[in-house]
């Protein structure tokens, strides 16, 4: 999960758990198998003791009447014939004096032997003792030691199945976590799904679906709520953003484009316009005898006026125009598309001819807007904004000067530096 | 005169070695006694008389090798005590005088007479001489350096009405077995 996300090594969840899992069944299978095999030893321990003592007693019992005759060689038989196999490292047999007629080892002293002799010395009951009776009198007695290779055995074998054991726990502990993992993991990693996609690519519109335990449900829940509350927020500061960014490029009065904006937009579309056949135009306009309207009319009558033309000339344009004002009676369009100075002529046209019909204002007045435009075609009359604006503006005072309520095409420049006026 | 100091030196010399050969062999004997007064005393030890007395009177019979020890009796382990007396084999009494004989070196016909005094009685016998379980003897003997041991012919333990434990048996048997 989150590969790209985790700067450190930190060990993940199902990491964790399944090491505690792993951990814990270990533990307790070998706690458990311990004291099993304890048991087992403990009670395996009185077996082989007891198994001594008869051992013991029925070799007592054989070599009784050889003890009496004091016969060595059938004693020696005797314990030939009896002990092999039957668990026992030592084997001694004496009269009732304590002098030894006999005594018994086996055969093989291999590290296994050896092992196991050391067992039997420090947990069996070892020696063990029986007397030789004769008619109810002592006449010997019977000295053996049991090898612990029966304990060997056991604890050689009780160990392999514990491993076996922890090595199955082990697993099995890995494989219920996984299953447990499934119910904890899947909703945690939906929660940080619908993070990482809410921070990285500002998508808020995922949820996650409700978890089976209850922590990670109320979590999930609380997540959706969060999640929520942010995207509209963020909606709401998407608007603001949108409002406050209009607002910077805008003009309040006439809700045109102002100067910084629409000369960005000049920009783009120098760039835009470079390679293609098409071109754009600049035109410039200024507002007839506004400082008169001002002056007799009032503020408000010229406000009235500049927004009553700004609404004129945007009729008059295509959706992919820019109406924009650069200050007080001035107001400058961006045709773009055009092909030619005719397009421009014929639009700069179009818009003079909008202004034909009179503005009502207060007292039954009526007021005949006329705006004065100068037009600059890129790049025939500037290769850079400055000069086409500049171009643009002489265009307009000599048509102003000419006559107002008229346009005029800008003059032809050759190069950038001849335009210096 | 000059040869005699080393008259006198062989002399001693043998002297010693006939002292030390004699001594040597005792020390043999004696073993061989003890082994036998082993022997005799544990085959006495398992078995039983019909009549179960206390007290087993044990008659040594004839030219014995081995009997000194025997013949100081012994304590059994099953509180029996066992008198040994010597007794002559013309003895008329020696089935009632007797619960058993150890016998040392007779004549064959001086055993058979003495085997016919007993026969059918519960009297054990113990022979000195292998060969005598051949002609009615129970328990035979043969001394060796290093152990004793003995033959027993179960006809004649059968018909005395003795019983003898078969552990007995079993240590005799592989003696037989063994020659």
């Amino acid at each position: 999960m989150g590969e790209p996300f985790h700067p450190h090594h930190a060990p993940s969840l199902a990491e964790v758990v399944c090491r505690a899992h792993q951990r814990m069944a270990w533990a307790s299978i070998a706690i458990a198998g311990s004291l099993v095999l304890l048991a087992g030893v403990m009670v395996l321990r009185i077996y082989i003791d007891s198994n001594l003592q008869l051992v013991a007693r029925s070799l007592a019992h054989n070599v009784e009447a050889a003890v009496v005759f004091g016969d060595t060689e059938e004693i020696h038989r005797t314990l030939e014939s009896m002990l092999p196999g039957e668990g026992i490292a030592f084997a001694r047999v004496q009269d009732n004096h304590g002098q030894v007629l006999a005594q018994w080892q086996p055969h093989s002293q291999g590290l296994g032997v050896q092992a196991a002799n050391w067992l039997g010395q420090h947990i069996l009951t070892n020696p063990t003792y029986s007397t030789i009776h004769n008619a109810n009198h002592p006449v010997g007695r019977i000295e053996i030691g049991g090898d612990g290779q029966g304990l060997l055995r056991f604890l050689i074998l009780g160990m392999a199945l514990l491993l076996l054991c922890i090595a199955c726990a082990g697993c099995i502990g890995a494989l219920l976590s996984k299953q447990m993992l499934h119910a904890i993991v899947t909703p945690l990693n939906e929660l940080a799904l619908a993070a990482r996609a809410g921070r990285y690519e500002r998508d808020l519109a995922l949820r996650v679906q409700p978890a089976h335990i209850l922590e990670l449900r109320t979590l999930g829940d609380d997540f959706n709520s969060l999640m929520d509350e942010l995207q509209e927020r963020h909606t709401q500061l998407q608007q603001t953003n949108t409002a406050l960014a209009h607002e910077a490029g805008h003009d309040s009065l006439t809700g045109l484009a102002n100067r910084a904006h629409f000369e960005r937009r000049l920009l783009e579309a120098m760039a835009q316009v470079q390679g293609t056949d098409s071109t754009f135009a600049v035109l410039f306009l200024d507002n007839d005898r506004f400082k008169q309207v001002n002056d007799t009319h009032g503020h408000e009558v010229g406000d009235a006026l500049l927004t009553e033309v700004a609404h004129r000339i945007r009729s008059q344009l295509r959706s992919t125009d820019l109406v924009g004002r650069l200050g007080g009676d001035e107001f400058a369009v961006l045709l773009q598309p055009i092909h030619n100075s005719d397009d421009a002529t014929r639009m700069a046209n179009h818009i003079l001819q909008a202004m034909a019909p009179e503005l009502p204002i207060r007292g039954g007045n009526r007021l005949q807007p006329s705006v004065s435009i100068g037009i600059a075609v890129y790049p025939t009359h500037g290769h850079d904004i400055p000069s086409l604006l500049r171009s643009a503006d002489v265009a307009m005072y000599r048509a102003k000067a000419g006559r107002r309520g008229s346009l005029r095409l800008a003059e032809a420049v050759n190069t950038p530096e001849k335009q210096e006026i | 005169m000059l040869y005699l100091p080393n008259t006198i030196a062989v002399f001693l010399l043998l002297v010693l070695i006939w002292f030390k050969q004699t001594s040597a062999h005792e020390v043999a004997t004696d073993a061989r006694k003890h082994d036998v007064a082993q022997a005799v005393f544990g085959i006495l030890s398992y078995t039983r008389w019909p009549s179960n007395p206390s007290t087993l009177r044990l008659c040594v019979i004839g030219p014995t090798e081995y009997a000194d020890e025997v013949l100081q009796g012994a304590l059994l382990p099953s509180d029996r005590t066992v008198t040994a007396l010597r007794i002559s084999e013309d003895d008329k009494e020696i089935a009632t005088q007797c619960d058993s004989m150890y016998v040392g070196a007779l004549s064959e016909k001086a055993w058979n007479q003495l085997i016919s005094k007993v026969a059918g009685q519960p009297v054990l016998t113990i022979s000195e001489q292998q060969e005598r379980c051949s002609s009615g003897g129970m328990f035979c003997l043969s001394v060796h350096a290093s152990h004793t041991a003995f033959e027993v012919n179960l006809d004649s333990v059968a018909r005395s009405g003795l019983r003898i434990h078969p552990k007995v048996l079993q240590l005799a048997r592989r003696r037989g077995s063994h020659g």
